[in-house]
């Protein structure tokens, strides 16, 4: 892409993909910085240097034409940073989930890990239903692998997109504000992730404290594959998706009222990889 | 009436119930469809040779003849878009 103005590069590596986030516009400098910043836990310079990394072309100036123009060529622009950083959170995660269809087994779920083992279990929810809370509680105490995907290989390793985590700022607004999640007390991606357990959660703020009920396989798989991503392209999805769970004792759901019920069911998971 | 299988892109059987993945989105089938599915070959099968494989599994059904519960079934099957009837007009929309 050929963009105007100056251009400087930031190396970040998630869900194993080396990803380029290229600054550009008046603001380019700015822009890198605070990338840099929220993207932290994600920083990994030598992919700069990647023969193949996804590349990401971002823009910050005060030009609204500047702007427009930029977008018109697939770049990801704005003239306000904090809306740029929230539009590129996204962005990077699509990428990242892109280059690895076909790959990995992409769950749509927040990742915790214990920092010894490297036991991994992975929290499943749609959007907007609980994950970043769950894992803001969670991780405090546990490895922070994602609140968004965990992707898992057929060996059950499971590859950790630390992201920044998305908070909204008022129940009022939209906009989300990207923070790194070392900058939440929270605690760094483990190494040697493997998967324990999977998850769904169900909050209910009238239900039970917290309540575990196993789901059959055949019956899980319909519950999990919209929660998903690039499944069609895996070798025989289903059985890739089966494995996993029945590897790792079944999907289980859990209905709780507020997120720190979570800790002793995850606990019991964890220890139970150990 | 005849009906075939439509390709699918996995499908997992447990105590004789599948999950098949098709158009997308994954459906979970009753341990009744999913032999009537299994009875189903990808090239046109005729209503006879699956209402007697269904028979010969679960028997004759309370009310009705076989034939016209599996023909049932076999429109339910299609609905979810795991099976094609030849010259169906509730085929649903692929997207």
């Amino acid at each position: 892409m050929s963009l105007s103005g100056p251009q400087l590069e930031i190396g970040l590596r998630t869900l194993d993909v080396p990803v380029v986030v290229r600054c550009h516009g008046r603001h380019a400098e700015l822009l890198r910085d605070s990338v840099a910043h929220t993207w932290r836990d994600c920083t990994h310079e030598a992919a700069v240097d990647d023969p193949d990394p996804a590349v990401v072309d971002v823009v910050l100036d005060d030009d609204e034409t500047v702007v427009e123009q930029a977008r018109l060529r697939g770049a990801t622009a704005s003239t306000s940073l904090e809306h740029l950083l929230h539009d590129l959170s996204p962005v990077v995660t699509e990428r990242a989930i892109t280059r690895n269809a076909g790959r990995l087994l992409m769950l749509h779920a927040a990742g915790v890990a214990d920092g010894e083992s490297g036991a991994c279990v992975a929290l499943v929810a749609p959007s907007g239903t609980g994950k970043t809370t769950a894992t803001r509680i969670l991780a405090r105490e546990l490895g922070y692998a994602s609140d968004e995907t965990v992707g898992i290989r057929d060996d059950l390793g499971v590859v950790a997109h630390p992201k920044p985590l998305s908070i909204l700022t008022s129940e009022h607004s939209a906009l989300k504000v990207q923070t790194p999640a070392s900058r939440l007390g929270l605690q760094p991606t483990p190494t040697g992730l493997h998967l324990a357990g999977v998850l769904v959660l169900r909050r209910d703020p009238d239900g039970p404290e917290v309540e575990v009920a196993p789901v059959r396989t055949v019956l899980a798989l319909a519950e999990l594959a919209p929660q998903t991503s690039y499944l069609s392209r895996l070798p025989r999805p289903l059985h890739r998706l089966a494995d996993a769970l029945v590897a790792t004792g079944g999907l289980r759901v859990v209905t709780y009222r507020e997120a720190d019920a979570l800790r002793p069911v995850v606990r019991d998971l964890l220890d139970g990889a150990a | 009436m005849r009906a075939r299988r439509v390709p699918v892109v996995d499908e997992y059987v447990e105590d004789g119930e599948a999950a098949v993945f098709v158009d997308g989105r994954v459906v979970v089938l009753s341990p009744l469809a999913t032999h009537l599915l299994g009875l189903v070959a990808d090239e046109w099968t005729d209503l006879k040779t699956v209402s007697q494989g269904l028979e010969a599994a679960f028997g004759v059904p309370p009310t009705g003849s076989a034939a016209e519960a599996t023909a049932e079934a076999l429109q339910a099957l299609e609905a979810e878009g795991v099976v094609e009837i030849e010259n169906s007009v509730n085929r649903p929309i692929s997207n």
